[in-house]
């Protein structure tokens, strides 16, 4: 079998053609401002360099620096922290320039709806994992800000000691009438956090992915296939030898991340050592939801062995188009 | 059908799927050997993967991901189809 083969079976080539256009999606991350209201256990921001740098707060420069990041050919932002929603003039500065993005928060303060971005709000845990690993128990004023939000997203990161709170959790976002999608800790660089997941946690995790896909359905942002990628014994980066110009050495400059992918920090400055999803992330253990979203969809090429990898590679991209996108509707799985 | 008009097919087959439309045939009409086929028909590198997918079908041959990089004209490919002994 061959690509042109998958490409003869209508349900494949319909899903391809759905997604395809898609392909020119050509995004870069923001960091808008170095304040939170939280510190949360392994942060990525607070990890790193990142949160060393000194905000610009001119909303007429970020606007001209938004239009700029246009005309070189970004047509998606990725806004995110420390935390976006504490800057709103900023946000509107990126949404009067680019109507395509997703703003990375914790939820603790509502976005203006004028703002038709996608919003990912991240949640750690139940009440006890929520104190346990960002001091607060956010959940509630989250579910409350975001009542009846079509863009909002929960985004749950799962770490070794938080699996069991998760199908809890799930419910009473769903119940909610929201949707929801799952991130894996992952450690910052230099750190070997005991929330990392090992072998055994990564099995628990993705059984419980799993059985919350088939009791949720759509309300769950994730395909069977995103849980195998995401909880493999191998990180992403070992998987598919991620091409972000932060590790572009590897000689994958010619795939599309690697040529205009940047991530620049709250002062406008970037540099290729830090470009990518999670710069402050191992690469080696990175398993992130953000990297994957970025990863596997640019890595067609290693998923054409068989014809249900292929499936499960268009199930990725059409749950990320989702994931990211406030219109975009998801199909039935076909990977098997 | 030589290998030149084999590779003008499979780039108006992908060309067609990403654009919807006809247009791709008269720029196929214009295109040299030497053109940057990313630059002359708006394709960006997951477009690009496809066509080594396609190529690698249509020729039986194997493109290295490390080559990618290396093939951007028709020259670069059929070149490349070449070496491969096809």
């Amino acid at each position: 079998m061959s690509f042109t083969k998958y490409l003869e079976n209508p349900e494949i080539y319909a899903r391809y053609n759905k997604v395809k256009p898609y392909f020119k999606l050509r995004s870069s991350a923001y960091d808008l401002t170095t304040r939170c209201q939280l510190k949360c256990e392994g942060c990525y921001f607070f990890s790193g360099e990142s949160s060393h740098v000194e905000d610009s707060t001119d909303v007429k420069k970020w606007r001209h620096f938004f239009i700029t990041e246009q005309e070189r050919g970004i047509n998606y932002f990725n806004l995110a922290g420390a935390e976006p929603a504490l800057v709103p003039d900023l946000l509107f500065a990126a949404w009067n320039v680019l109507p395509f993005g997703t703003i990375f928060t914790n939820g603790l303060k509502l976005i203006d709806r004028e703002i038709n971005y996608r919003i990912h709000i991240s949640v750690w845990g139940d009440e006890k994992g929520d104190k346990e690993y960002r001091g607060v128990n956010c959940l509630p004023k989250q579910l409350k800000n975001y009542q009846d939000d079509n863009r909002a997203v929960f985004v749950y990161t799962i770490n070794k000691n938080n699996i069991d709170q998760l199908p809890s959790v799930a419910h009473r976002i769903v119940s909610s009438g929201h949707r929801m999608t799952f991130n894996f800790f992952s450690n910052p660089v230099g750190e070997h956090s005991p929330l990392q997941l090992d072998e055994c946690s990564r099995k628990r995790a993705y059984d419980t992915v799993v059985s919350l896909i088939e009791q949720y359905g759509s309300s769950i942002l994730f395909s069977r296939y995103s849980a195998e990628v995401h909880t493999a014994s191998e990180s992403l980066y070992k998987q598919f030898d991620c091409p972000c110009p932060r590790v572009a050495d590897n000689g994958k400059k010619g795939l599309g991340i690697g040529q205009r992918y940047r991530s620049y920090r709250a002062d406008h400055t970037h540099h290729s050592s830090s470009d990518c999803c999670a710069p402050n992330t191992e690469c080696f253990d990175c398993r992130l939801y953000a990297a994957g979203s970025l990863i596997v969809p640019s890595r067609m090429d290693l998923h054409v062995s068989s014809e249900d990898l292929f499936r499960g590679w268009l199930d990725y991209l059409d749950v990320c188009l989702c994931l990211y996108l406030n219109d975009y509707e998801r199909d039935i799985e076909l990977y098997r | 059908m030589n290998a030149h008009k084999k590779l003008l097919a499979i780039f108006n087959s992908t060309f067609e799927i990403v654009h919807q439309s006809k247009e791709g045939d008269v720029l196929l009409n214009t295109v040299t050997l030497d053109d940057n086929l990313a630059q002359k028909f708006d394709l960006d590198s997951l477009d690009m993967i496809e066509v080594f997918l396609r190529i690698q079908d249509e020729f039986g041959v194997e493109i290295d991901e490390d080559d990618y990089e290396k093939l951007m004209s028709l020259n670069d490919i059929l070149a490349y189809i070449d070496a491969c002994g096809k």
